[in-house]
């Protein structure tokens, strides 16, 4: 039994939503203080998944619990350390960003100095100081979820659940709002966020979650998945041997295939997995006279690794 | 004095700072004014002119009352009516159920801030109510009655219109309609026949008592209705309604004690009964799949303790549990029935037929289109009280039906019959005109006993699936289970 404490832990939870079964009894957990990518195709879940842990829905069945704190049982004390972000936040009229953060504040108990100091601090931290008259339906997309983000740190809550926080930003602004992740994640903030582009949630998460139809289809690292979540990987082979002499080797030695030559080297894939195994191979076609220049495994884009995987859920592998 | 804002609650602070500045608020203010202004300007052309007899005073007055009458009982309420709704489906409100304030304390906050601002606007008003004095024939005693009338109605159709906010788009304007037509009319008559006419006498502290209390019962129930719509589906709002119900009862009857006329009182009971009512049929009519929402309060050993299971078989928002709140609901009301009866001297046999007729017949209403609605099974649970209303404008037409058999075709056997359903007793009891009471009483206890037994019937997998839930819930959780070990 782990002795880490978990920050979130879902332990068969389903949600019907008439008949169609948005969660289908996923169970996994969060170690505090990480930082986790929640993944999958719209309909997949992860909002319902998400509105749960944050007491927003309810689940059928199953028990989701908040540091400890269930989220049924004892919603105001996951409240308290929850910071949930939606993925659309509503905007108020005639309200300016100052007010809108002081209104939040003063909503979670704040009062007089302590309240002008928590709201000054989280305007720096997401670099709203300067909006701060600005009317709030006058923002632009990444402004207004800057807002709403500052807006989930008010309280300075201990686990964030934020719900495609990302979607519509432009680059730049995408490039600040995971350079705010990366802060918040130094200061030991536990950090569940979903989104649709994957590859910068790779940069963004130690581990990742995906989800396929109410179900949990894997859970491990992004470098894990790049590599590892393929039967075979591929390996590019540069060689002072001709191109054919590696091709020969390829096809009498068992697990190797020939996939293309690529013009500056020859694309293989092998069955072999482990480092190990694959120092193996190598060593293999040194000795079989190979002059073997260079030697490395591709690695595969997130989003051809969840394509594929979805695939192999579809056909009932996994 | 920047602190004074931290007194207030934060909704109220937002939303004065924010109502202030809404175009709705300016633009009628300033209306309002220039009406006002043009009103005292032509009143002093008039008055200038009246010296030689042709002055009405209560003309002024009433434009001035029926311009504040509109802007308390209708501009106010409006801009009410999209108060949830819209932050609803803006999501604005669901953040701040994160908070830490309760749902109650945002509609109270909601509340708070249009009657603020209904203040304001009458401040600024009274200099024009004042200047009328200066032309005469002004009863200041009938003037503060009438604003305290409109500032206490204001208040409480501001409440339910905040209430009602939360409901569906065609269900609001359906009760815009039914409040533009049939409020506005009494209160244009009623200010038309006391401001122009022979007006009005004094109330008396128990009326104004009555009244208050009445009102207070009204906003309660409008800013309840407006938290069940903020609320986080783990709020239970079915007990929070139905305990209002209760605590507002027991003075609203006491009234009779009070005031020494029953005459009097019906009118207060009515209200009481109005509201009761609705919260009987919203229970009746819930379906049973929010019993999970609640679960977690009612448990053993949960916030009610030992008691949980038992109290939540009547707090449930469901409606097994809805049917057990009316029994015990038309109970109480009967036992609190007889007292008044009893104080007011001792009642002859009739009177006490009467009584027992009421409290019985008052249950077979409540439960006979529901038992209907059970045995065909639909609706399932969206829409069922309308349903259950339609089954009630049905059986007064049966009712009428049954009526016409008996006096006109005189057709005994159908008559028993249709005796069944409880507009058709309800009438031939309350009018005491048919010769066979006992006809009518064993067609009563056959329709309410089918009644309950369908109702027992339909509502046994509903208990017994609560009681497993609930045994389920004393034994320990097993710990979460993470199916990939990724450390």
């Amino acid at each position: 039994m782990s002795s880490k404490k978990m920050a979130i832990e879902v332990s068969n939870l389903k949600r019907n939503f008439n008949n169609v079964q948005a969660v289908d009894g996923i169970s996994f957990s969060v170690e505090s203080g990480k930082v986790v990518g929640f993944i999958g195709a719209n309909g997949a879940g992860k909002t319902t998944t998400m509105r749960i842990l944050a007491t927003l829905d309810l689940p059928d069945s199953g028990n989701a619990f908040i540091a400890g704190n269930d989220v049924v049982q004892n919603p105001a004390a996951v409240r308290r350390l929850l910071g949930w972000m939606p993925d659309d936040y509503g905007v108020y009229k005639n309200v300016t960003v100052g007010d809108y953060l002081d209104f939040y504040a003063r909503a979670y108990g704040y009062q007089g100095a302590e309240r002008a100091r928590q709201v000054h601090e989280v305007m720096d931290f997401t670099g709203l100081d300067q909006l701060v008259d600005r009317p709030m339906n006058g923002l632009s997309k990444g402004m207004g979820q800057r807002l709403c983000f500052g807006r989930t740190l008010l309280h300075d809550p201990e686990i964030l659940i934020l719900d495609e926080p990302a979607a519509g930003l432009d680059p730049k602004a995408r490039l600040e709002f995971k350079n705010l992740v990366r802060l918040l994640s130094e200061r030991g903030k536990t950090i569940f966020i979903s989104s649709h582009i994957l590859s910068e949630l790779a940069e963004m998460c130690d581990t990742m979650l995906f989800i396929d139809k109410g179900r949990i289809v894997h859970y491990g690292s992004a470098r894990d998945l790049k590599r590892g979540s393929m039967d075979r990987h591929e390996v590019m082979l540069r060689s002072a041997s001709s191109d054919e002499a590696i091709r020969q080797w390829l096809e009498v030695n068992p697990g190797w295939n020939f996939v293309r030559n690529t013009g500056d080297g020859i694309l293989a894939t092998t069955t072999a997995v482990e480092p190990e195994a694959l120092a193996g191979e190598l060593r293999r076609m040194i000795q079989d006279g190979l002059l073997i220049t260079e030697f490395f495994m591709v690695e595969h884009k997130l989003e051809d690794v969840f394509v594929d995987m979805l695939r192999k859920v579809e056909g009932g592998r996994l | 004095m920047n602190e004074f804002p931290d007194w207030l609650s934060p909704v109220l602070v937002k939303e004065l700072r924010q109502g202030l500045r809404t175009k709705g608020f300016v633009v009628t203010f300033l209306l309002l004014q220039c009406f006002f202004v043009v009103l005292m300007l032509f009143s002093v052309l008039q008055y200038s002119a009246g010296v030689s007899g042709n002055f009405n005073v209560s003309t002024v007055s009433g434009f001035f009352w029926t311009l504040v009458a509109i802007y308390l009982l209708a501009i106010t309420p409006g801009r009410a009516m999209g108060v949830i709704h819209s932050e609803v489906e803006s999501g604005t409100l669901e953040l701040l159920t994160l908070t830490r304030l309760t749902s109650w304390k945002i509609a109270e906050g909601k509340w708070i801030s249009l009657v603020f601002q209904n203040v304001l606007v009458i401040i600024s008003i009274l200099p024009y109510g004042v200047l009328r004095y200066f032309f005469g024939g002004v009863n200041l005693m009938q003037d503060f009655a009438m604003l305290a009338m409109l500032i206490v109605a204001s208040f409480v159709i501001t409440a339910v219109a905040i209430g009602i906010s939360g409901f569906a788009k065609w269900l609001r304007i359906t009760l815009i309609i039914a409040y533009s037509i049939g409020g506005l009319i009494f209160f244009v008559g009623y200010l038309s026949s006391t401001m122009m006419g022979a007006g009005s006498a004094w109330p008396s502290l128990i009326h104004w008592v009555a009244s208050i209390w009445d009102a207070a019962f009204l906003v309660v129930f409008g800013l309840s209705l407006a938290a069940g719509a903020i609320a986080a589906p783990v709020e239970n709002y079915a007990l929070t309604r139905r305990l209002i119900c209760i605590a507002f009862l027991i003075p609203a009857l006491a009234l009779p004690f009070l005031l020494m006329d029953l005459e009097e009182a019906v009118i207060y009971w009515m209200i009481a009964a109005l509201i009761w009512g609705i919260v009987l049929i919203q229970g009746l009519c819930s379906g049973v799949n929010d019993f999970y929402i609640q679960r977690h309060a009612f448990r053993p050993g949960g916030k009610f303790r030992s008691f949980g299971p038992w109290l939540g078989s009547f707090f449930y928002p469901t409606w097994p549990s809805g049917v057990r709140f009316s029994v015990v609901s038309v109970f109480l009301w009967s036992i609190l029935l007889l007292c008044v009866i009893l104080y007011e001297g001792e009642p002859s046999y009739d009177e006490l037929m009467l009584y027992a007729s009421m409290s019985f017949l008052a249950i077979s209403f409540l439960l006979t289109p529901l038992s209907l609605i059970l045995l065909v099974g639909w609706p399932k649970n969206e829409g069922r009280w309308i349903a259950y209303l339609t089954l009630h404008v049905l059986f007064w037409l049966l009712a009428i039906f049954a009526y016409l058999i008996e006096n006109i075709i005189e057709v005994e056997a159908i008559y028993a019959v249709l005796l069944i359903i409880p507009p058709s007793y309800f009438w031939t009891v309350i009018m005491q005109y048919h010769d066979n009471f006992w006809l009518v009483w064993i067609s009563a206890i056959i329709g309410l006993l089918i009644n309950m037994a369908v109702i027992y019937l339909k509502s046994r997998p509903y208990w017994t699936r609560v009681r497993t839930e609930f045994r389920l819930a004393e034994t320990p959780e097993p710990p979460p289970i993470n199916p990939i070990e990724h450390e």
